[in-house]
């Protein structure tokens, strides 16, 4: 079970209390008069946990800018050797009292700088997470989330409704740290992507613009463009005419266009079957995927049948869709440049599949793709992607275990070897799908974990970049003698091929 | 209404709110006090004072929330506060 630590100079029981979750356990909550001291002080301790959580509050305790900074430099330095995830209160403000209206301004400026020493500190680890405890207080309101009577007698200065919604926050942010993100978003049309439907009403009877009957429609599409570009996929699953749909994309000046979804789902069918299909045909699993509709019927419809979607509901009114976008499925862990082009890596692999419909063999289909295979070792600036390989990868993954880019720094600090591999056919560019990891002791090597993304397997490339990997063993003199294979519910491509290398 | 009715009234709803802040097993009545009540500790008297303030709407000053020692002081403290509600 993962185990989670908070860090607080706060009493937190009542909080920590309704905080439940079927993902992680709450190992141990530290109540310290100093945060700054804690990281200096408990490291071996700390370092035990898988993630850690540090609330600190500038609206309740005074701290003075030198112990933020200094708190802020000490949870960076042991970010730096710690395999788990940090999540930290983004709470950076002015403390002291406004003594004047230009003092004040002065002080507003230093809050702004504050935040960003923050983020450009921390921004570039990749396991210290930020939750916007600012914006829960903004939510909130100052008056009805505080009581500084009680929180100076007892260290807990929370109203009931604070107590709640910040338990809620803390849980659904760990929960999304512990599950991998969500890859596509599927959308019902009529009243979702715009207002109106389509079939009965025409092009001309439907509105997705900036005039009160479209724009929360319009708001929503150009959410969708953003979620697109950070490498998300978008898909169709509507009950209309093809035809239709179409018309009204082509018709209409909306923020999506046709081309950006890559998969259509627009018939009469039910939706949980298009869905199941839709994943099977991006080779996605089930659990990546989220749903929106405005029908309570089809959201129903879709979870009792497939309980691994997340199904959200869209509805007109301005302040719930700002909550529907702010829900922690939308976010991702990291972006990478790969995630940024996935819907045109996607595009490729369907021009690919089309292809093989049509070649004879998938020998014949292997050679007319002109695959080409580059291998890099050690390269630096992969390793963000490698990181988020060993996190991703599923089905062709040796053993996962996951390596963040300091754990991957650290693995080549020795005679390591970590072997990259990129992908292009005359098709397109796969970007970096797969690595090798091996621990080399006095020329035997170790074979530490073999990864390739879901993207390129099923055309001989395991085999031809393991062969690549064992030419360079032998070129060097080195002897692979052992290789970390563990099953795992989801890597039977692994192991199938684990077995045809097996030493 | 006038106030013995109103502190009835009061009573039930403490009756649970003592409940939610130190556990279902917690019964209170009237005369209870935190002297005799082994499980209004002071971890539960935060707990209590959250649940008071979320419950019956008051801002309780600190001294307010260090005297509140005994079920009668908090029917008092809350009757005040609604007799000054009722009064604007």
């Amino acid at each position: 079970m993962i185990q989670v630590k908070i860090i607080s100079d706060i009493v937190l029981d009542l909080v920590l209390k309704q905080i439940k979750s079927k993902y992680f356990e709450l190992r141990r909550y530290i109540y310290t008069e100093s945060i700054e001291y804690t990281f200096l002080s408990n490291i071996k301790d700390l370092q035990e946990s898988d993630i850690i959580v540090v609330h600190f509050d500038c609206l309740f305790r005074r701290y003075k800018t030198e112990l933020l900074l200094q708190l802020l430099s000490s949870i960076r330095n042991f970010s730096k050797g710690y395999r788990g995830k940090i999540l930290l209160s983004n709470n950076f403000r002015n403390t002291e009292l406004p003594s004047g209206l230009k003092m004040h301004i002065g002080e507003d400026s230093q809050f702004i700088l504050l935040n960003h020493d923050l983020l450009s500190e921390l921004g570039n680890s990749s396991n210290v997470f930020l939750y916007d405890f600012n914006k829960l207080i903004c939510n909130i309101g100052i008056q009805s989330a505080y009581n500084f009577n009680l929180g100076h007698l007892f260290q807990m200065p929370y109203s009931k409704k604070m107590v709640e919604a910040l338990s809620v926050l803390l849980t659904e942010y760990l929960e999304f740290l512990l599950t991998p993100d969500k890859k596509v978003i599927f959308l019902d049309c009529d009243n979702t992507l715009w207002n109106g439907i389509v079939g009965e009403d025409g092009t001309d009877g439907i509105q997705c613009n900036t005039n009160a009957e479209g724009i929360v429609h319009f708001h929503f599409q150009t959410f969708l463009l953003q979620k697109k570009s950070e490498g998300f996929l978008l898909g169709l699953c509507s009950k209309n005419n093809e035809l239709d749909v179409k018309e009204a994309f082509d018709k209409l000046n909306m923020p999506l266009k046709w081309s950006d979804f890559i998969v259509k789902k627009l018939n009469w069918d039910n939706k949980p079957e298009n869905l199941a299909n839709a994943a099977l045909e991006l080779n996605l699993g089930i659990e990546s995927i989220i749903f929106i509709d405005d029908n309570d019927f089809e959201l129903n419809y879709v979870s009792t049948h497939l309980p691994e979607i997340t199904t959200l509901k869209f509805n007109r009114n301005y302040e719930y869709f700002l909550k529907l976008i702010d829900n922690f499925c939308f976010k991702k862990k990291t972006v990478t440049g790969e995630d940024r082009t996935k819907s045109e890596l996607y595009l490729t692999e369907q021009r690919r599949n089309r292809i093989m419909r049509e070649s004879e063999s998938l020998d014949d289909y292997v050679k007319s793709l002109e695959v080409c295979l580059d291998m890099s070792i050690n390269n630096k600036q992969l390793f963000p992607r490698f990181s988020q390989l060993t996190e991703k990868t599923n089905q062709f993954n040796f053993n996962q275990e996951y390596f963040s880019v300091i754990q991957l720094e650290q693995f080549i600090s020795a005679e390591n070897l970590i072997f990259g591999l990129n992908v292009v056919d005359r098709f397109g560019d796969y970007g970096t799908v797969g690595l090798i990891l091996l621990e080399v002791n006095q020329k035997k090597a170790m074979l530490r974990n073999y990864l390739l993304s879901c993207r390129v397997l099923g055309r001989n490339i395991e085999q031809t970049f393991f062969n690549l990997f064992m030419d360079y063993l032998s070129d060097n003199k080195l002897v692979l003698s052992t290789i970390i294979f563990k099953e795992t519910a989801k890597n039977k491509p692994a192991e199938t091929f684990y077995q045809s290398i097996k030493i | 209404m006038n106030s013995q009715e109103d502190s009835v009234e009061i009573l039930l709803q403490l009756k649970q709110v003592f409940k939610e802040a130190m556990g279902d097993h917690v019964s209170i009545d009237y005369t209870a006090t935190r002297d005799q009540l082994a499980d209004w500790n002071s971890m539960n008297h935060l707990n209590l004072v959250v649940e008071l303030e979320n419950v019956f709407n008051l801002k309780l000053s600190m001294e307010e929330i260090e005297n509140l020692k005994s079920v009668r002081k908090i029917v008092d403290r809350i009757l005040i506060s609604k007799s000054q509600k009722s009064s604007i």
